[in-house]
């Protein structure tokens, strides 16, 4: 067999139900993986229980065809084949190429998977739910018309990437913003082993001040020098001050304001103080 | 003072007056005119066939106005200098090809974008051409005169079908009570649109034929018996495919699915509103009060009502939902329910924070569904940025601290340098000296 090929094997089946007599009732498959054809082995009546089996069609370029014959003597009027998904409540219709005019006439319903529908598409692959095949045959006043399901269709492919749904009214999907991360920082636990290294090197370059003996106090300023010299020291911490008030959040001209006061008077004392020196 | 106490008094007395319309508009019809205009043809509509159906129209209080197309032709008017005449028009099956000079196809178009609200009902024998293209222009193609739907699973003798509650296919026209209906009539195909909504589905076993033997117009749950139209303006059109659907004849079976398609297409079901939406910070403070800032904490509510038997009541939903976009959606959520009251049921987004880009952004609530009103309220609001004092102190970043540790270690150190250095004396250096030999 070559790929594409219709593959039919006929196995006879005759049923008589009311006008309608179904003979010859399967499934074949159209597609590049050969697959035998399914015969459906209970008569086609309206007490037909649908096939256990699943049909699958693996690839959107498969297709599948019901076939069945017809005794010339007791045709539908109507002959319809539904594809259809339960739990959307909608399905799609195929009418039948009619052939013969002797004895029997072959009735040959053609489903080609990429000419199904897009809403039963999305259904049968996004949602898994298998489709229903229902068979039609009606005439006007006749008493055992037949409306019976005959298998159910699972589409072995993944949604197809052009596929869209209509558009519906309806509640949209949720949209969360994302934020941009946060600023990445140091850890804690290493920021502060370094403040206190830096912290310990200040009190050790103090320390060792002491320990070699340039600290000796031996020199502070008595007398007049004495009260200029701290007056000097008073006007240097309070530089400080200002420069801490500045970074605590003082506004600029707050801060110039201040520096001047307490700079000005600082630079006259100080230098009348170290001017004094010996 | 004078001036001030007059304006305080004339603001009493508008508020006193904007409360009392208020109140009154509370329980006020959504419908804001009653007046309907019913355009029948005599030769194939006899009124007294449908008495039963106009007596619950005037249980709607609504004002019926009864024109026939074969004497009155010339005075079907639905406009009057631009001015809508009527709210309501209810269009039974004609014969004649046309309507009347003045009111074609365009004219009802016009008279739908103009709010208004029709009732088209048509039949296998109707073949009106305004109203069908009118029909055809809103996404609805009824089969062309003569197709009839039929079921060889159950017709009766004269055509009539029996409609299980699967055909109802919006609960929110029909509300579904579990008994069939009877339908004796034609089926339409649909458009796909959004703004169309199937109201009542033809059998699966069913179809849609002429007796000429020609093609089938619908087959199966392809074909429609009754759909509704609703526009961006919340003006509507219901259409039906059998008048029969409406007699006397079936009325005892069909009266409360008539009188829903009827009461949907003449804004007395299914009308939603909003009682005005709002957002402020998390702790009550309103947008006026202090102005959004990225990553600010808000709270959006909306309160929704229906009208429902005569009132307007809690509308309950799940489906709710609040966009906060600028261009595109920074968020979509979809709204709890909170408080309700009577008549107003309050739905909210909860805490939200605000996205860290700042722009212009608009809060919108835009709920579409079929088979209700629309409800749009949108708000714009700016988001600002951090001002420059809003942002981390330099403390609260890890990374700093080495450096504030040094910048304050430097200043300690010069200060205690500066006083050590002119409080000591250095000590003398001076080597011994040689002896000179």
């Amino acid at each position: 067999m070559i790929p594409g090929q219709i593959v039919a094997c006929w196995i006879f089946l005759i049923a008589f139900v009311s006008g309608f007599s179904v003979k010859q009732a399967h499934v074949a498959f159209k597609g590049a993986i050969k697959k035998k054809p399914v015969a459906f082995t209970e008569p086609i009546s309206p007490e037909f229980q649908k096939l256990s089996k699943l049909i699958v069609l693996d690839a959107i370029e498969d297709g599948l065809e019901v076939n069945f014959a017809i005794e010339s003597t007791s045709l539908p009027e109507r002959a319809i084949l539904f594809l259809g998904s339960q739990e959307l409540a909608l399905d799609t219709h195929y009418l039948p190429q009619i052939k013969g005019r002797g004895q029997d006439q072959s009735y040959s319903f053609k489903v080609a998977a990429k000419e199904i529908p897009s809403a039963l598409i999305y259904q049968a692959t996004q949602k898994g739910e298998s489709l229903v095949a229902s068979l039609l045959l009606s005439s006007e006043r006749a008493i055992d018309n037949i409306f019976i399901d005959l298998f159910d269709l699972k589409l072995g492919f993944d949604k197809p990437e052009s596929l869209e749904l209509p558009k519906r009214l309806g509640a949209l999907p949720e949209i969360k913003h994302i934020f941009n991360a946060p600023p990445k920082t140091a850890p804690t636990v290493v920021a502060q082993f370094f403040s206190l290294l830096v912290a310990t090197v200040s009190v050790g370059l103090v320390a060792c001040w002491f320990t070699t003996g340039s600290v000796n106090f031996e020199g502070f300023p008595k007398g007049c020098p004495g009260g200029q010299f701290l007056a000097m020291m008073v006007s240097i911490v309070a530089m400080e001050y200002v420069f801490i008030k500045y970074y605590l959040g003082t506004s600029i001209f707050g801060t110039l304001w201040s520096a001047l006061y307490v700079g000005l008077p600082g630079l006259w004392i100080g230098s009348k103080f170290l001017s004094n020196l010996k | 003072m004078k001036l001030n106490s007059a304006i305080r008094g004339l603001v009493a007395c508008l508020l006193f007056v904007c409360s009392t319309c208020e109140a009154s508009i509370a329980k006020v019809s959504p419908s804001s005119s009653k007046r309907t205009l019913i355009i029948y043809d005599k030769k194939i509509t006899d009124l007294r066939a449908y008495s039963d159906y106009f007596e619950n129209l005037a249980q709607l209080e609504l004002d019926l106005e009864f024109v026939s197309v074969v004497n009155d032709t010339k005075d079907i008017e639905l406009f009057d200098k631009g001015v809508k005449l009527y709210s309501n028009v209810v269009l039974f099956p004609l014969r004649s090809r046309k309507i009347s000079k003045d009111v074609t196809a365009e004219t009802l178009i016009r008279f739908s974008a103009a709010g208004g609200n029709v009732l088209a009902i048509t039949s296998p024998q109707s073949s009106t051409e305004a109203v069908r293209t009118y029909l055809n222009e809103l996404g609805i193609y009824p089969s062309p005169k003569g197709y009839q739907l039929s079921d060889h699973f159950q017709s009766r003798q004269d055509g009539t079908l029996q409609l299980d509650e699967k055909s109802i296919r919006s609960n929110e026209v029909i509300s579904a009570d579990g008994n069939a209906l009877l339908y004796n009539g034609s089926a339409a195909l649909l458009k796909n649109s959004e703004l169309l909504f199937p109201v009542l589905r033809a059998p699966k076993t069913s179809f849609t034929k002429s007796s000429r033997d020609e093609g089938e117009w619908t087959t199966g749950t392809q074909g429609f018996l009754a759909a509704g139209f609703q526009s961006l303006k919340n003006a509507r059109a219901a259409w039906v495919g059998s008048e029969s659907f409406f007699s006397n004849a079936f009325y005892e079976v069909n009266a409360k699915a008539v009188m829903d398609i009827t009461k949907w297409a003449f804004l007395e079901k299914g009308v939603i509103r909003s009682l005005g939406a709002s957002h402020s910070h998390r702790d009550g403070s309103t947008y006026n009060e202090e102005p959004y800032k990225i990553k600010d904490d808000i709270i959006y509510t909306i309160g929704l009502s229906e009208w429902r038997d005569g009132s307007w009541k809690p509308f309950n939903s799940d489906d709710v939902q609040l966009e906060i976009k600028m261009i595109d959606p920074y968020y979509r959520v979809t709204l709890n329910p909170s408080n309700a009251t009577e008549e107003v049921q309050f739905y909210t987004s909860g805490e939200i924070k605000l996205p860290d880009h700042h722009g212009v952004f608009s809060f919108i609530t835009d709920y579409k569904r079929n088979g209700y009103s629309f409800v749009f309220e949108k708000d714009v609001k700016a988001i600002r940025h951090l001002a420059n004092d809003e942002y981390p102190r330099s403390w609260e970043i890890s990374n700093s601290w080495v450096y504030l540790t040094s910048i304050f270690a430097v200043g300690l150190s010069w200060m205690l340098f500066v006083f050590f250095y002119l409080t000591s004396r250095p000590k003398s250096l001076a080597m011994p000296e040689k002896k000179m030999q």
